[in-house]
């Protein structure tokens, strides 16, 4: 859940891109920040910047793209907040049943494209090729699998669990 | 005759009207009803469900920015290691999953590439693997990385012996350009070790000979 | 009047009977026994048992082992069993000993006969290492007993619904037959292909990609061979329209003779 909060930060962020004619350094340097939620702080970690910045300079998101996010975004920071969580972790079952749409809806109206195929993530540019796969553990909710599986919050959460699997391979 | 074929046209042509009219009704009513509950599923679908398999643009560097304009796709071959004191010339591919690292140098996704001023991460297999030979580097070998876009020229500063877990020994920055080397430890050990041999390198600009 | 109810309750009929058709389709389906013979005549279990040996193969470069170590460590029908017990809803662990213990002879063979030493606590990582593949690769990576619990219960919610519209669909039939007012099967076979044809353009199945690449080509299947069976249905109640049409026309001409 923190990575799906942290990338709809990343992307709606984007969008402040085009209603402040924001350039993309001062986009990064923004995703850098620090952000705070009921007190507590959320950051992206470093690995996650890289591959956003690449992805960001590779791929041009639409305005409406990025309005749209940013609006989702707000809609989803107001769920975080509405319920005293101190981290990611512990997000209620209602808060989840209330974000995983506003992803769902972000994949399905936006343009960026990702999928799930032997335990990775797959996350495409925005003229159909590969950009980056990502390894992630599932964590079992009994039958509620089958609503996570529907949504891109799988996509989104797989994005930030790089380093760890990275070190794995060799 | 005439009558008769008339009223067989008739027929007919009431037939086909009558089923065009009860189709065209039904689907009208569905899509005033679930029209968007239908274009969202269908929008999902084809975002997390389907992929073509599409090639790739021309991988450009952008010398003003030290970035890259286009990426290499993951998976994708886009140079060749070299490292000749340890008689080592492989390719280098972007991406390090276990079936990469089946065919050659994987190339960590999350740090930057060659020629972007920042921290490489270029992972390789032991034993019977391509990087079986890392521990035999010295301090101040010569490294050459050799992409689609240009060679690179390291020189080796420091090597190390970590556990798997010490993440902070692959510190990603963007302030130097420091290419870094691992493979698991020991490297000639049956099964799954739990060490990892480093090797870290900084770029030189001048030209190897 | 009663032209008008007759029209609105063909109308009803054909809409009625248009979903029938497609709920009896996805009943037979979502069958547990069809299913199965469905991924046996797919290659599923083939395929699939050719994914875990080429994912275990991924392990062989940094474990020092060579791949004859992998032989004859599982076999399809080992696989079969374990996807037969989730697709009749049977969730018990997959069942690792025999491979765990097949495995283990093998590196121990290999190792004498290269005449090398290891850790047993390494080689027990390493064999956990594929075993894990094993389970991950036939679970779908943890999926599977979502996917087919979900195909279970609905297959369990179709059960019901066909027998309801199967009985509305018959009191429909038998009264629209009593009111000497025709059938519109034309009308159900073009819907039911109106449906085919739009599922077909909006989604490209030949391309699907879910979960792992195995499972997609079986799905990318068995979505073709379920259009396949509407479109054959859609064909069928075409040609059973065009007959009783022409019998229709016959015995309007007759008529108009006299």
């Amino acid at each position: 859940m923190k990575k799906i909060l942290i990338l709809l930060l990343i992307l709606s962020l984007g969008c402040m891109q085009s209603i402040n004619a924001m350039t993309k350094e001062q986009f990064t340097e923004k995703l850098s920040q620090t952000y705070n939620i009921n007190g507590y702080e959320f950051k992206a970690s470093k690995d996650h910047l890289v591959q956003l910045e690449r992805y960001l300079n590779q791929n041009e998101l639409s305005e409406s793209d990025m309005d749209y996010i940013s609006e989702k975004f707000d809609e989803a920071i107001e769920i975080l907040k509405s319920e005293p969580i101190r981290s990611i972790e512990e997000v209620t079952i209602s808060q989840k049943s209330k974000l995983i749409p506003i992803v769902n809806d972000i994949s399905s109206k936006t343009s960026v494209k990702a999928t799930v195929s032997k335990n990775t993530i797959i996350i495409y540019n925005l003229d159909g090729t590969e950009f980056t796969r990502v390894t992630f553990l599932v964590k079992q909710t009994g039958r509620g699998n089958i609503y996570v599986m529907g949504s891109l919050g799988i996509v989104f959460l797989g994005f930030w669990t790089m380093i760890r699997k990275k070190k794995e391979n060799v | 005759m005439y009558k008769k074929m008339k009223k067989i046209g008739k027929e007919i042509l009431k037939e086909i009207a009558l089923s065009f009219f009860f189709c065209a009704s039904i689907i009208l009513l569905i899509s005033w009803l679930y029209s968007k509950e239908i274009r969202f599923g269908i929008s999902l679908i084809n975002k997390i469900a389907i992929v073509e398999n599409k090639k790739s643009q021309p991988i450009t560097y952008n010398e003003i920015k030290k970035r890259l304009d286009h990426y290499p796709n993951y998976k994708e071959k886009y140079g060749n290691l070299k490292i000749p004191t340890i008689n080592v010339e492989l390719p280098i591919y972007h991406g390090d999953s276990m079936d990469i690292l089946r065919y050659g140098v994987g190339h960590y996704a999350g740090s930057y590439f060659p020629g972007e001023g920042g921290t490489i991460i270029f992972a390789g297999h032991n034993n019977t693997g391509f990087f079986r030979e890392l521990p035999n580097i010295n301090i101040e070998d010569k490294i050459e990385v050799e992409t689609l876009y240009g060679t690179f020229y390291y020189q080796v500063t420091e090597t190390k012996i970590i556990s798997e877990s010490d993440l902070a020994s692959f510190p990603l920055q963007n302030e130097s350009e420091v290419l870094i080397l691992y493979t698991c430890y020991p490297v000639t050990s049956l099964g799954y070790t739990n060490k990892r041999y480093i090797v870290y390198a900084t770029r030189i600009e001048d030209i190897y000979e | 009047m009663s032209k008008k109810i007759n029209f609105v309750l063909k109308f009803t009929f054909f809409f009625l009977f248009s979903v029938f058709l497609l709920c009896s389709l996805m009943f037979l389906f979502t069958n547990k026994k069809i299913l199965l013979q469905e991924m046996k005549n797919a290659s599923y279990f083939k395929n699939l048992s050719i994914s875990i040996k080429e994912e275990m193969k991924n392990y062989m470069n940094q474990s020092g082992f060579e791949e004859k170590i992998l032989e004859n460590i599982f076999t399809e029908e080992d696989i079969y069993i374990e996807i037969e017990k989730k697709v009749n809803g049977i969730e018990e662990k997959i069942e690792t000993e025999k491979i765990e213990q097949k495995l283990t002879n093998n590196i121990e063979k290999y190792l004498q006969e290269k005449q090398l030493v290891a850790e047993e606590e390494s080689l027990k990582k390493f064999a956990n290492q594929l075993i894990q593949v094993y389970q991950e690769e036939i679970d779908l990576y943890q999926y599977s007993n979502t996917i087919f619990y979900s195909v279970n219960k609905i297959n369990s919610y179709l059960y019901k619904i066909v027998l309801g519209l199967f009985l509305l669909c018959i009191i429909l039939f038998l009264y629209l037959k009593k009111k000497k007012e025709s059938i519109p099967w034309i009308s159900i076979s073009f819907f039911l292909y109106f449906i085919v044809f739009y599922i077909k353009t909006e989604i490209d199945i030949e391309h699907i990609l879910i979960l792992h690449p195995v499972f997609s080509e079986f799905l990318k299947i068995y979505i073709l061979k379920i259009l396949e069976g509407i479109t054959k249905t859609s064909i069928l109640l075409c040609i059973i329209g065009s007959i009783f049409l022409t019998f229709r026309i016959k015995k309007a001409s007759k008529t108009a003779c006299e």
